[in-house]
């Protein structure tokens, strides 16, 4: 396994309800830390998971995981989602329909 | 005449069949491209797959037959590299055929892919899965009444072709002549048994395929995402 530590450093546009609003994020989190996320809503909550899973790209920034650069803007570097190990849970649940639940669960591996 | 029949039977099958079967490979991809790409061009793009919808057949007929014609660009290279001649055969009224048909492959199966949500593509790259692999495993699965009805509507299609077989295939047995033109053929000579076979064939082979897609599609109608 790499060093769990994951470093984020980013800034992102984001258009909301009442309008543009720019993102930053300087933080980082321990192994073994949990860590809650809260915000009113469009603070960018979801934004800031979907970057972590490479879904978004920032505009800028640095993303570390370890040794891992997710993502590095000055590099150019942008790991696509497969390639990052990380899971999400998504607010909609994402199951897929075409599959039974035991599919669903054992798809991952 | 009952071979005849037989013949004629078979190269409309063959036409469809063939058709149907290009589109689905041509299809796939294309309207996996057309759902998710952001190009700018894409409105003019969807028209331009539609326009066989509303086109007359003549007209797309007439734009082949000049494509082929060994005195323009494209027909003249068919000739001299592989020495083929396209308009007035099989091969030629099939590749009109299968731009004929496009529209009714690529568009149940584009509002089909547009209807799934994000999330579910999302789900599967995050879970490791190439976009391959999410394509045949995931979005394939979910939208399976939209394949049904794009392949059935395909087949029904291209089966009941007229005008552009007509005008790029012309009418000769055992090669381009399919049973709607052999109908007007046969009225044509007054010969109504024969233009009644036909044309009862085509009429059970057409609803046979929309009842199954209507049923089909209502086995599916529970089976929404919430």
């Amino acid at each position: 396994m790499e060093n769990n530590l994951i470093v984020i450093d980013i800034q992102k546009k984001m258009m909301t309800a009442s309008g543009p609003v720019d993102l930053l994020v300087k933080t980082s989190v321990l192994q073994g830390e949990l860590v809650a996320l809260f915000g009113e809503s469009g603070a960018g909550k979801t934004t800031l998971l979907r970057i972590l899973a490479g879904l978004t790209a920032p505009d800028k920034g640095k993303i570390t995981f370890g040794n891992t650069i997710w993502f590095d803007s000055a590099k150019k570097i942008n790991l696509p989602p497969q390639q990052r190990n990380i899971s999400l849970m998504f607010q909609d649940y994402a199951l897929f329909p075409n599959m039974t639940i035991e599919k669903n669960i054992v798809c991952p591996t | 005449m009952n071979n005849e029949f037989l013949q004629t039977i078979l190269v409309t099958l063959k036409l469809a069949c063939s058709t149907t079967l290009i589109l689905i490979f041509i299809g796939l991809p294309f309207a996996y491209w057309l759902a998710y790409t952001k190009v700018r061009l894409k409105p003019l793009i969807e028209a331009l797959v539609s326009m066989p919808m509303v086109l007359p057949p003549s007209v797309i007929g007439y734009y082949m037959l000049v494509l082929y014609s060994p005195r323009n660009a494209f027909g003249g290279w068919l000739v001299q590299v592989f020495d083929v001649r396209l308009a007035f055969s099989f091969e030629g009224a099939l590749i009109t055929s299968v731009i004929f048909s496009l529209p009714f492959m690529i568009q149940p199966l584009h509002n089909g892919l547009r209807a799934l949500p994000d999330s579910l593509s999302e789900a599967s790259y995050t879970l490791g899965k190439s976009k391959i692999v999410t394509f045949f495993r995931v979005l394939l699965p979910n939208i399976k009444p939209s394949v049904i009805t794009a392949v059935a509507l395909t087949f029904a299609h291209s089966i009941g072709e007229f005008g552009v077989v007509l005008m790029v295939g012309g009418n000769m047995p055992g090669e381009t002549r399919v049973a709607s033109i052999a109908i007007y053929d046969e009225v044509q000579a007054l010969n109504f048994q024969a233009a009644n076979q036909y044309a009862l064939i085509l009429f059970l082979i057409s609803l046979a395929l929309l009842t199954t897609i209507y049923s089909v599609n209502r086995r599916y109608d529970s089976w929404k995402i919430i």
